[in-house]
């Protein structure tokens, strides 16, 4: 295998893994703006290359969360789309218990 | 039909009592697979889904949480109540309200109905578990329940599909929302208007013939045995007890076919390819990595069977109950124990689902405790040290020693969550036990279908983890792991010159008093972002540490080689406590709305792990010298 393709091929990968990586567990700043760019960059691709999905997900990763009701560990079984996610809760855990009223 | 699919979607929210069927009811109308159990408190967020009508029109139905009333005593009860009165951030009140009732226990359920009667929004009754109720003996007249409440009344069986196309027309004849409507108000009702409503719910019953009270039913006679205050706790231990047994003695044959085939897989890519560095990265990094990860994914097939069987059998409430008791010695209440169980899967859910509990104080320290209890990602990292340590010998009666460590290791968890709790309970105010009131629902056979799904599930999200977050940290640490190549003349393996060597042996200062080396003490790193990545990383750590050999696929013998036997115990110990994942403390800030807990939690927990593998590598050291 020539060397510059052999290099080029790990590269990628490790290129890709890290994005990846930062996408899935960077901060959640740094994530949205890397979902963002991704996006755009996978919205401009030709039709033939089938990246629409990709940039739609993206776009969606950058406006919110993916994964389940939660972070994303996706252990839950839970399956909601990232397009239909819930505002977060914001319960402070001293008001919890305490009847409404009115 | 194509001028209802562009009008705007009526919004329609399933509401009712919890576990009275919404979530199977909404699985079936919106083509979902959320959670499914047969115990209250399975739902603690809204869930949105879609339907399209035969006539074409879109409708949003939003499943909300199971709630007793519109005053809300609990986090998950406040979701309902804000989306009902339109309290919700950035939501608009539904249009219409379905109300799931269980058609076995009218009496209870009525009472909301009639509450969200007087909410004013336009409504119908789904009367669920019509199979069960007419099995039961109990006939309601369905035509006169509608004619009495006013709103229509369909009979349904969300686990069967049944009824739901009667519900579906109903839905049908909605049309398009009215553009402007005044927002429904909610008032606490008066001590009169509720003896009212009881009293209107009696007459209705009546009228309708669904106030028969049941005799002695056969879950009475199983829960006779299974609720007895010494047989409960003695058949709940064997139930415990069995279920790890399983999963050491079922999954050892398809863990040995997965071995092979990735052992096979490694050695034919290391025939086909050329020596290259892509070479090196597939089967040093993600073969060795993702193949050492992929090998436990019977054991965690076998272990969720088990705990989908107890869900959806009616069995963990009442596992709930037995454990009041031995919760209220440390200052909780059995409520805790359904958040904590589903902890054994993964502390996400676990620490969403405390939002069922009403207590502050109890809900602070289930979140705090939840990640003591094993998850499923721990299982591999377990089952790997097990395997290569504990020798497969059966003690007694077919027991296997390693089933006995599995299930020692998970009994450790539980024993350090108490500990943390009694100390969480008993520091500032508000202490004290909470008395337990819950329901339990009749027992019933589990659903094949819904575990099929399940179990499908559990396979899907393990293998999508596989695919993506622990194949990407394998590449990176392969990378991190074989760069900068050894200088000329090196001796060792070239892993002990490159970055992730260097990581490793600062790291290996912190670690060595508990016994962990430097391939350990890298493994730990990525492990933070999911438990079993650490398996991974053994594997590839261990494969570029070798010299020549192709070691894909047999991480086992190599770390029963160059590990000693109270190394292996301290790291087991290590995983018993260890700072829990990243997206789990991202949970526990959400629910908290505060930082301060996540931070706290990963320091106790840091503390503890390190304590616990000091005191096991010496206690170990000093017994085997």
């Amino acid at each position: 295998m020539p060397g510059i393709l052999d290099q080029g091929l790990v590269g990628l990968a490790l290129l890709v893994s890290m994005g990846y990586a930062v996408i899935r567990l960077g901060p959640k700043s740094v994530r949205r703006h890397l979902s963002s760019a991704l996006g755009r960059l996978a919205a401009f691709a030709p039709p033939a290359w089938g990246l629409g999905r990709a940039a739609e997900r993206l776009a969606m990763g950058a406006a919110g969360k993916g994964g389940g009701g939660c972070s994303g560990c996706e252990s839950c079984g839970s399956e909601q789309p990232a397009a239909q996610q819930t505002p977060e809760i914001r319960i402070p855990v001293a008001h919890i218990s305490r009847r409404a009223r009115g | 039909m194509e001028a209802l699919a562009s009008a705007p979607s009526p919004l329609i929210a399933l509401v009712g009592n919890p576990n009275c069927g919404k979530t199977a009811l909404f699985n079936i109308l919106t083509g979902s697979r959320q959670k499914v159990a047969n115990y209250a408190g399975v739902t603690v967020e809204r869930k949105e889904g879609s339907l399209l009508t035969p006539s074409g029109l879109r409708v949003r139905i939003l499943d909300l949480p199971g709630a007793y009333s519109l005053d809300p005593l609990t986090p998950d009860e406040q979701v309902t109540a804000d989306v009902l009165l339109g309290r919700r951030a950035g939501e608009t009140q539904p249009d219409f309200v379905v109300c799931v009732t269980d058609a076995t226990n009218l009496r209870q359920n009525l009472r909301l109905v009639l509450s969200l009667k007087r909410l004013g929004l336009p409504m119908l009754v789904a009367l669920n578990m019509s199979d069960i109720a007419r099995r039961k003996g109990i006939l309601i007249d369905s035509a006169r329940l509608s004619q009495e409440l006013g709103v229509p009344v369909v009979e349904t069986v969300g686990v069967k599909a049944k009824g739901v196309r009667a519900l579906v027309a109903q839905l049908d004849a909605l049309g398009a929302p009215a553009r402007e409507r005044p927002l429904a108000v909610w008032r606490t009702p008066s001590a009169a208007e509720l003896e009212h409503d009881q009293a209107e719910v009696r007459r209705i019953l009546g009228l309708t013939g669904g106030d028969r009270l049941d005799g002695v039913t056969l879950s009475d006679r199983v829960d006779a045995v299974v609720l007895h205050p010494v047989a409960g706790p003695l058949i709940l231990a064997v139930v415990l007890f069995l279920v790890f047994q399983a999963v050491f003695a079922w999954a050892q044959a398809p863990m040995d076919a997965i071995k092979f085939g990735v052992t096979a897989f490694g050695n034919w890519l290391g025939a086909a390819l050329p020596a290259s560095l892509l070479k090196d990265l597939l089967i040093n990094g993600v073969l060795a990595g993702v193949g050492s990860v992929l090998v436990f994914l019977p054991q965690i097939i076998i272990l969720f069977f088990f705990i989908l069987m107890l869900e959806d059998s009616g069995y963990l409430p009442r596992a709930a109950f037995l454990l009041d008791r031995v919760m209220g010695s440390v200052g909780l209440s059995g409520r805790a124990f359904i958040p904590l169980l589903s902890s054994f899967a993964c502390a996400i859910p676990g620490i969403m689902a405390t939002r069922t509990i009403q207590n502050p104080r109890d809900r602070l320290a289930t979140i705090m405790i939840a990640p003591l209890m094993t998850c499923s990602a721990r299982l591999p990292v377990y089952a790997l040290i097990i395997g290569a340590f504990i020798p497969q010998q059966t003690l007694w009666a077919g027991l296997q020693l390693q089933g006995v460590v599995l299930f020692v290791l998970y009994v450790l968890g539980v024993v350090g969550a108490m500990g943390v709790a009694f100390v969480l309970k008993r520091k500032g105010p508000g202490a004290g036990y909470q008395s337990l009131m819950l329901e339990l629902p009749a027992y019933h056979w589990p659903n094949a279908r819904g575990l099929a799904i399940g179990l499908w599930q559990r396979v899907e999200i393990f293998m999508s983890r596989v695919g993506t977050i622990i194949l990407a940290l394998m590449v990176i640490l392969w990378a991190l792991s074989s760069f900068p190549a050894p200088p000329p003349g090196a001796m060792g393996p070239p892993i002990q010159y490159s970055i992730a060597g260097h990581i490793g042996s600062w790291l290996a200062v912190l670690f060595a008093p508990i016994g962990f080396n430097w391939q350990i003490s890298i493994a730990l790193v990525p492990g933070l972002a999911a438990r079993e990545v650490a398996v991974g990383a053994l594997g590839t750590v261990y494969a570029l540490s070798a010299t020549g050999a192709d070691v894909s696929g047999a991480l086992t013998p190599l770390i029963a080689h160059s590990w000693s036997l109270p190394t292996a115990l301290s790291l087991l110990a290590w995983y018993v406590f260890a700072p829990q994942c990243l997206s789990t403390l991202a949970t526990v800030r959400r629910e908290t709305n505060s930082w301060r807990y996540p931070i706290i939690m990963a320091a106790y927990l840091f503390g503890l792990a390190y304590v616990g593998s000091w005191i096991t590598y010496h206690a170990a050291l000093a017994l085997l010298s």
